[in-house]
């Protein structure tokens, strides 16, 4: 059985709209948020879930929340890498993710 | 440089306690948490305006206030220190702190150290935990308590515990109920088949009563709980997830969905933390992070971990005993564990095993040289990613056993802690001062 997005789902049911007016810039694209809220909150209600490609073939991403896992490393004005779900967003800036796709593993033959 | 006579990393509920307490004591404590807030994943604070819509249990919420209203009556001996993530340890015994407010690392030279950095969630690797989409239950839990917004589009929560039930219910309260709850355990004939573990969980009244308050919040917004049930493979389609389910009588189910919420138990978490033998300093451990008895303990916790600190540095503190409250949290635990329990996963080769750098199963075949925790770090590249093996550590060792090769899952991280333990830039190095 193939269950489809048929469930009504009641999103954004608090009135976040009225009080969300700062934003921050991802690769370019404006992204709303609240005074108090990480980045990766901000993110992730914009519907960026994919955060571009990563190491390992793999995609920067959400995972953890706590900093534990290091996917969602982000750089802010390019400066040096931070954990989008650690770090409070600011107004202005340009946030883009810190984890180089060149950088691929090197591995010795075992 | 101002010193305090305590230095303690992480303000969650057992951090905080500690601190308190260690301040009461008449000693300078400075908190050190790496949020912009106190409250640690349990209390994550409500980011927007006015109360939160999500319900937290008030019991919780009442001893938390309790103990924020403490940290301010501490006043100057009690200094907290926020966006501030601890890297690791000079060999001269300095504590270095990335200030991320001020990009610069501040050495700290404590007379003690407590760790209070919290736990860590266990995911099991399926194919496809590694896509964007998936998260763990705790790391969507506290976004929902952080902006009162349940995630977009629709969701599945899956794994087994406590908490995938809470978060399911927090979502339906929500008005964005899952579109079911799969655990992998069988509760409810767990619990006929092991009546002492039954009755251990029922002495606990107050989480029974939390659980029965989620399980009629399920019922109500009608989501189904499917026990014996878990995640086979999570597949990316051109717009959200491909979630294929499977049940104890093998039938499988389908799950078209934006977001998947997985959720294997909680596990301690002592990656890079300071030994708490280290000569001359006395380091202790408390939370979560030491032994994972939840919130309430974790209290009790940091408060003894308070006193014996106090006793290492001679100041005079009352004498209380904590043996008791962390016993009934030990023995609430262990009856979860059993109800919870549940059968080994078979790890498919093409599954990712460490989601930093993309190492899959099949890679242990290319390892058959490897003979010990070691060589499959060397060689392998597993543990050596950025997270220090917290997702891929259990996963690996699971792997080497079946490969012949015994070790415990905090072998595969050395012995050595890689400090530092988080990324930190050549600007707030270079910032460093030692005034």
């Amino acid at each position: 059985m193939i269950l489809r997005f048929n469930r009504p789902h009641n999103l954004h049911k608090c009135n976040s709209k009225k009080m969300i007016n700062d934003r921050f810039f991802w690769l370019g694209h404006p992204v709303v948020f609240r005074p108090g809220e990480t980045f990766s909150a901000a993110l992730r209600r914009a519907g960026l879930d994919d955060l571009g490609p990563a190491m390992g073939q793999l995609r920067g991403r959400y995972f953890c929340g706590i900093g534990a896992c290091q996917a969602c490393l982000v750089s802010v004005n390019g400066a040096a890498p931070v954990e989008a779900c650690l770090t409070p967003a600011r107004a202005g800036v340009q946030v883009t993710l810190a984890a180089p796709p060149a950088c691929e593993v090197h591995r010795v033959a075992a | 440089m101002w010193q305090p006579d305590v230095l303690v990393v992480g303000g969650g509920p057992a951090g905080v306690a500690a601190a308190v307490d260690l301040a009461g004591m008449g000693l300078s404590v400075l908190l050190a948490e790496q949020r912009d807030r106190l409250g640690g994943a349990i209390h994550r604070a409500y980011a927007g305006v006015g109360s939160s819509p999500v319900k937290r249990n008030a019991h919780h919420e009442r001893r938390w206030h309790a103990l924020l209203a403490q940290v301010q009556q501490e006043g100057a001996r009690l200094r907290v220190q926020l966006q501030s993530v601890f890297l690791g340890v000079e060999g001269d015994g300095r504590y270095l702190l990335d200030d991320r407010v001020a990009g610069r690392v501040r050495p700290v030279r404590p007379r003690a150290v407590v760790m209070a950095v919290g736990g860590v969630e266990r995911v099991l690797p399926v194919p496809g935990w590694e896509l964007p989409g998936v998260s763990t239950v705790g790391g969507l839990q506290l976004q929902l308590k952080e902006t009162g917004e349940a995630p977009l589009g629709p969701i599945l929560v899956a794994g087994s515990g406590p908490l995938p039930l809470a978060y399911a219910a927090q979502l339906a309260a929500a008005g964005h109920p899952p579109l079911a709850l799969l655990e992998r355990g069988t509760p409810f004939g767990t619990a006929l088949a092991h009546p002492g573990a039954a009755f251990n969980g029922l002495r606990s009244w107050p989480p029974l009563a939390e659980a029965l308050g989620y399980a009629r919040q399920l019922w109500r917004s009608g989501v189904p709980y499917r026990t014996g049930c878990r995640v086979k493979a999570i597949e990316a389609m051109a717009q959200g997830l491909r979630v294929t389910a499977v049940d104890q009588r093998g039938q499988t189910q389908v799950y078209e969905v934006a977001q998947l919420a997985l959720h294997d138990g909680l596990d301690v978490n002592q990656t890079g933390l300071p030994r708490q033998t280290a000569a001359g300093l006395p380091v202790v451990w408390a939370g979560d992070c030491r032994e994972v008895l939840g919130a309430e303990a974790a209290v009790q916790d940091g408060r003894q971990a308070a006193q014996q600190v106090a006793k290492a540095l001679g100041q005079p503190c009352p004498e209380a005993n904590f043996d008791d409250r962390l016993q009934s949290a030990r023995r609430l635990q262990a009856a979860l564990r059993t109800l919870y329990q549940v059968p080994t996963l078979d790890i498919m080769p093409e599954t990712v095993v460490c989601r930093c750098e993309g190492l899959r199963a099949s890679g242990f075949a290319a390892l058959q040289g490897a003979g010990s925790a070691h060589e499959i770090r060397v060689i392998g590249r597993f543990a050596m990613g950025a997270c220090q093996g917290r997702f891929c550590a259990r996963a690996a060792q699971a792997l080497a056993a079946q490969a012949g090769v015994a070790f415990e899952p905090q072998d595969l991280r050395g012995s050595v802690p890689r400090w530092p333990l988080r990324p930190v830039s050549v600007a707030a190095l270079a910032a460093y001062t030692d005034e």
